[in-house]
């Protein structure tokens, strides 16, 4: 696909094959806060694009910058923060499949041919874009259902305020909820507090899809539910990917969550990627000290407890980040090149990229072990 | 008990704890808490009752970790409320080094021990550290309360020196610094480590850390696990620790050679020491919670997402209409016809741990039993896997 191809702002080109099919593309993202103490940046120009049907898992700890990068994807980042730079939306090149959205896609302001600048949209194009093109679920968002109206409510509320038809709208609800393991005649007719939270987060899944957008952005959708539940609703993203051809960005903190259901995962350390890469060789094969000693800090459960290392030292403060590499004062492998000098992503393998100067070094002398495959019952 | 003792603002280990002792500190007898569901009206015209936790027996030793490990809603944090005395118990009942805790509070003449000095022992760190702090009052102002409480006699440079001291136990150097900050100032970690120092302020025997290490970052949980450990060898103090994480619970009980109990609708299905629990689990549903602790080995984790999860129905059961006979029944995997009527005890096994599963007996009827049926709800029964 050609359309994903004016991309020459990052500091590397080795980032966009020529075949790739870039669905957002984001440059330079930077977000500001003003503060008594000073500027805060909480997302530092940050370069990423995000590929056509793929899942993309953005990892990182908190106050490292995730969910800012996740509203930057919808514009949504509020007040006081600014946010800059660009993100650039391509819908699907063709619409011969006749997808509702063919007609909307109309009314953006186009920047080239049909691609949609996101910042530069009005409010009424930026509502219609965030349900219809782009969607977003929550952290525990299960519960901003409004607990007086039933679930078939909020559908509704939904269709309408978009103005779609609703007895197509319905008809796709039921592939979702059948996608999702839900029983739709039991789900719609209940209130929120008649279901248990898993069932809730899976009726929101289903309601941010009810447009059918290109685009589902999460974060930490799993983060309040159990364990089973959890992976339950992991096999079912996929499932779900596959069913409705969507792309998925899954914004977590926890590691092993997106090892099985991510295509690439991009490491946020201090407002910046530092590493992104395909999830296999990311994960096996990792070229950032951070991403390595993150990997090492994992507790799990059939590794060798003494392999299993905290990461030294305190995570940077926003308003007073570190010159040069933002990882060096935690880093065991950094020198002084890395205290005056910012690296940028550089190719660290093939589809995998690594923002550090000594990545042969930090694969060679820090050490870290996934768990071996001993734990079949 | 050396509740008032005066060594213990100097060297941490007390007098009582040093000798070493097979007996419990905390013994939890067949303990059962019962709660009427709902609001005002709804508890007055109803006889159904919340099995919260519903007969749960075990003993805590000197030195010793528990973990509890469990579903939400499984009762693992009644339990260990109930355990240290926050909590009634609807019956059994709690012995501290022998003495019923509530006998003592019903009955203080005949008590061995005070009420107040058995609750002093017994101290709590909770999930949410943002929440546990007055975010108005400064550290030093926090961890002084309970010293002019329960220290009296200490003046206030003793007590700044005391407080000092056991922010360096928790690793907060410089302690001067971090005495004067408010906890808006503090990270998620540090402010944890302050909860944990008023915690260990009282010198307690027990402390329960409810979900200590669920809220911060996956970076900094082994560290403070770790310091969870090196002050329990410090302080002999015990621990009870809830978590719905195999990997953490598994770290803490290695570690300290502790045992994990896993806790399902009230009641310990299996217990025992972390290398049996994990690396050879007798209970179907133990089996559930380590096949759905995620892996970040990518190809294991690319074909476990692949695999149906082994159990009949994703979602518990409502805790408020409890299924018969084993409670797990419904969800089980291996369940026969004897499950739905005949409720399985903790049974001893070969292994070290103890099991609530006829499956653990070798002769039982279990096994002329008939099987039940396999999967028959459309919804939440059926494979989740994915067929990529």
């Amino acid at each position: 696909m050609a359309i994903g191809q004016q991309n020459q702002t990052t500091g590397d080109d080795e980032t966009d094959d020529a075949d790739e099919d870039i669905v957002m593309e984001v440059r330079d993202a930077r977000v500001q806060f003003g503060m008594s103490r000073g500027q805060a940046w909480v997302l530092n120009d940050v370069d990423m694009d995000v590929r056509r049907e793929e899942i993309l898992a953005i990892v990182g700890e908190s106050g490292s910058g995730k969910s800012m990068f996740a509203a930057a994807l919808m514009d949504a980042v509020e007040d006081p923060g600014h946010l800059s730079g660009d993100v650039t939306y391509y819908p699907r090149e063709t619409e011969d499949d006749g997808t509702p959205s063919t007609d909307q896609i109309g009314s953006y302001d186009a920047v080239g041919d049909d691609s949609v600048d996101v910042l530069d949209m009005s409010d009424g194009e930026l509502q219609s874009f965030r349900w219809e093109e782009v969607s977003m679920v929550f952290q525990g968002a299960m519960n901003s259902f409004n607990p007086t109206m039933k679930i078939k409510g909020h559908f509704h509320e939904t269709i309408q305020a978009h103005n779609a038809v609703l007895d197509e709208r319905m008809e796709h609800v039921r592939d979702l909820f059948e996608a999702l393991h839900l029983d739709p005649d039991r789900v719609m007719n209940s209130y929120p507090h008649e279901l248990s939270g898993g069932m809730k987060q899976r009726a929101l899944i289903a309601l941010a899809l009810v447009l059918e957008p290109e685009v589902l952005v999460m974060d930490e959708p799993t983060a309040a539910l159990d364990l089973l539940m959890q992976r339950s609703i992991i096999s079912m993203l996929r499932e779900l990917r596959d069913e409705f051809e969507l792309t998925i960005v899954f914004i977590t903190h926890d590691l092993p969550l997106v090892a099985g259901l991510s295509d690439r995962i991009g490491v946020l350390y201090a407002f910046e990627f530092v590493e992104v890469g395909e999830t296999r060789s990311l994960l096996k094969d990792a070229a950032h000290p951070y991403t390595r000693a993150l990997l090492r800090s994992v507790p799990s459960i059939d590794s060798d407890i003494d392999s299993m290392q905290p990461i030294e030292g305190a995570r940077p403060d926003p308003v007073n980040i570190p010159t040069g590499c933002s990882f060096h004062p935690r880093c065991p492998i950094a020198d002084d090149r890395c205290e005056i000098e910012d690296p940028d992503l550089v190719s660290a393998g093939e589809d995998h990229d690594a923002a550090c100067f000594y990545t042969d070094q930090a694969r060679s002398e820090l050490s870290y072990i996934l768990d071996h495959g001993s734990t079949e019952d | 008990m050396s509740t008032d003792d005066p060594a213990d603002d100097i060297a941490p280990d007390d007098t009582t704890t040093t000798e070493p002792s097979d007996d419990p500190v905390l013994s939890v007898e067949d303990v059962k808490v019962h709660y009427k569901p709902g609001g005002i009206v709804k508890r007055a015209l109803t006889d159904k009752k919340v099995q919260a936790v519903d007969g749960v027996s075990f003993d805590l030793y000197e030195n010793d970790i528990v973990v509890l490990v469990g579903e939400s809603g499984c009762g693992k944090t009644t339990l260990g409320k109930t355990a240290i005395g926050l909590e009634n118990p609807t019956d059994g009942s709690i012995k501290y080094r022998g003495q019923d805790i509530w006998e003592a509070k019903n009955n203080p003449r005949d008590a061995d021990i005070e009420f107040n000095d058995i609750r002093r022992s017994m101290q709590i760190i909770h999930q949410d550290p943002a929440n546990a702090l007055n975010s108005s009052r400064r550290v030093k102002a926090i961890l002084s309360d309970p010293l002019k409480k329960w220290r009296t006699e200490l003046g206030p440079k003793e007590r700044e020196d005391t407080i000092y001291r056991f922010l360096e136990y928790v690793d907060m150097m410089p302690p001067e610094d971090y005495a004067e900050r408010y906890p808006h100032q503090l990270s998620g970690g540090e402010k944890q480590r302050v909860a944990l120092g008023r915690a260990l302020l009282m010198n307690p025997d027990v402390i329960l850390a409810d979900e200590a290490i669920s809220a911060l970052d996956v970076s900094l949980r082994v560290g403070m696990m770790d310091l969870i450990l090196d002050l329990q060898d410090t302080f002999s103090t015990s621990y009870i620790f809830i978590s719905h994480d195999l990997a953490n619970a598994r770290y803490l009980a290695k570690r300290a050679g502790g045992r994990i109990a896993i806790m399902y609708l009230g009641e310990i299905v299996e217990i025992g020491p972390p290398d049996e629990i994990l690396g050879n689990p007798t209970h179907p549903y133990t089996k559930v919670l380590k096949w759905s602790t995620p892996t970040v080995d990518p190809d294991l984790a690319r074909q476990r997402i692949q695999e149906d999860p082994p159990v009949r129905e994703v979602d518990v059961p409502d805790p408020e209409d409890p299924p018969s006979g084993c409670k797990f029944h419904t969800r089980c995997p291996e369940a026969r016809e004897v499950c739905t009527r005949e409720e399985p005890e903790l049974f001893d096994t070969a292994g070290e741990s103890d099991v609530s599963c006829f499956r653990a007996l070798e002769s039982h009827e279990y096994w002329n039993s008939t099987e039940l049926a396999g999967p028959d709800d459309e919804y939440g029964q059926e494979s989740t896997g994915v067929g990529d």
